[in-house]
Formats: C-alpha cells, structure tokens, sequence
C-alpha cells in the first residue's frame, strides 16, 4: 500500500473481479451466434436480429446486477470508473450497430467479393476484434485476447474460401458462450446465494 | 539479549494500529478505491466470518473511518459502507507512514 500505483493496482483487480462470473461473455457469445446465424441463413433478418440484441442489453445488465449482488455482495465502484465503463460499452455499441443497421445494408456488395479490403462485411470481423482487443487491454482481463485471437483467426477463413462472414461470428460466438457457461457454473458453485 | 523500551519511550515511527490490522486494512484499503460496498461484499473480499467483520467494522466505525447506512435490496436488510473523510485522510496518512518506514531499505540487499 506504499504508493498510488498499488491502490490502482487493487481498483483494477477489484474491478476485475466483478468480471470474473461470465454472464456477459454468455450473453455476447450468444449474442454473436445469433446475429451470425440469422448473417447466414436469413440475411434479411441481421437488422433487426441485431436491433433485438441491443434492446436486450440494458435489461441483461440489471439482471445481473441482481444476480451478482444476490452472491457476491454489492458494491459501487468510483464515478470515473463507472463513467469510463459506459464510456466504452456505448462505444462499443454504436460501433457495432451503427455498422450492422446502417453501414453494411447501405454498403453491400455483391455475395462472392470477399477480398477484406474491399468488402463491407469483413470489417465487422476485424470492428469487434478490436473492440475485444481494446477492451482486454484497458481492464486487463486477459480471455478477451483469446476471443479477439479467435475472432480473427475465424474472420480469416471467409477470406480465403468466399463464405459468408456471419461464419466468424457464429463460430466465435459460440467458442465464447461456452467459455462464458463454464465460467458462470465455476462462478455460482464458488459464489452460492448469501 | 534485547534492549527492553522502557513504557515512556516514545516510538520512533508512528503507525495507525487501527488501519495496520492485516483484515482492516483490506477492508479500508477496499473502500477507499471504490465508492460504497455492502458487510457480504467485504466479507467476501477479506475472507473474515460475520462475527469478525462485524468487531472489526465496529472498530472502524467507532473511530469515525468508515460510515454506515441500513438500507433494504429484493426485501433484504443491507448494511452499506462507505470511507469517511477522515478515513481517508487515515490511509493516505497509513501510506505515507509506510512508506517513510521503509523508504531507507534498499529492495534485494540480502539477496
């Protein structure tokens, strides 16, 4: 406790720790799953797959705010943090849907172009990649580089065999559910109801 | 054979003893990076049984660190903490002491 950069240091693993349950990464990965699959097998749909999932957010987010506080305690962290913490989840968010509802239908190419420099679609791959890699850097909570690396190990894929890039959604979107579940159930047996 | 301090001898160094406790210390330490937190949070965090939370935040709040507010959450009782201002000042203060005792002793001298 000598000095300022050890009390970040435990406001970072603090923070940390109120990560470490995996809801979110259950709602994202599956999340990702839907909006790839509906990329997929309903193009005409993504919007408002997409649109259904942001409207799902907010009320995730109390649900787990419930659920965490049920078994962990409760616990509000500095305004700075909380303000940096919507700060980026919105960001996060008008990125993506901004790319999903207005960026992609306005820009869509002709299926088969798939060079990433060129098509629309793969951006989404490489978007989200960042974001997770941005996000991974900043709370420092380290499976988010795996999940960028999968991201972008599957975003690779389209590229070279012409498929849809609702694929690299739906594949990571998955990887990251089932880490998410495994997570979650490791979670409430260490965390049961108080 | 060790030089006993006589009783009237003053310390050369001057720790907060109510914040130097190991589990207080988390506890202030906890508070102080985050705005409030509810006895199950800390508890969890300081790993200490009900009953030592309990004679520990007692002592906190005796000395005027930490606040305390009763609320209910989902038809619960939640006892909420929160640093004073004095508190504070208290840990700031717990740092620079440290800080100032160990400061002359050089990392890995007797490596």
């Amino acid at each position: 406790m000598a000095n300022s950069s050890e009390l970040k240091d435990l406001e970072q693993k603090t923070y940390r720790a109120t990560h470490s349950d995996g809801v979110i990464d259950v709602f994202v990965g599956v999340s990702m799953v839907l909006i790839g699959a509906a990329w997929i097998v309903f193009p005409n749909v993504l919007s408002g797959v997409t649109a259904g999932v942001a409207v799902c957010i907010s009320p995730m987010l109390a649900w787990r705010r419930r659920f965490l506080e049920a078994r962990t305690g409760y616990v509000k962290f500095a305004e700075s943090r909380r303000r940096w913490e919507r700060r980026i989840y919105t960001t996060a968010a008008v990125l993506f849907g901004g790319f999903m509802v207005l960026a992609r239908p306005l820009g869509a190419l002709q299926p088969g172009e798939v060079d990433w420099r060129v098509n629309p679609d793969s951006l989404v791959v490489w978007l989200v990649a960042t974001v997770l890699l941005v996000l991974a850097m900043l709370t420092k909570v380290s499976r988010l580089y795996g999940y960028a690396l999968v991201l972008v190990v599957a975003g690779a894929a389209p590229v070279v065999t012409g498929d849809s890039f609702g694929w690299p959604l739906f594949i990571s979107g998955v990887v990251i559910a089932a880490v998410g579940s495994m997570l979650l159930r490791r979670f409430v047996s260490q965390h049961p109801l108080v | 054979m060790t030089e006993q301090p006589s009783p009237t001898q003053q310390p050369q160094v001057e720790i907060d003893r109510l914040i130097h406790e190991p589990a207080r210390l988390i506890i202030v330490a906890t508070l102080y990076v985050v705005d409030e937190a509810d006895f199950v949070y800390l508890a969890q965090q300081t790993g200490l049984t009900a009953g030592n939370m309990n004679s520990h935040m007692a002592r906190l709040v005796n000395a005027d660190y930490v606040s305390f507010e009763k609320t209910f959450a989902a038809n619960r009782p939640r006892t909420i903490y929160r640093l004073t201002e004095k508190g504070r000042t208290a840990i700031q203060q717990y740092r620079q002491q440290v800080g100032n005792l160990l400061a002359p002793i050089e990392p890995n001298t007797h490596a």
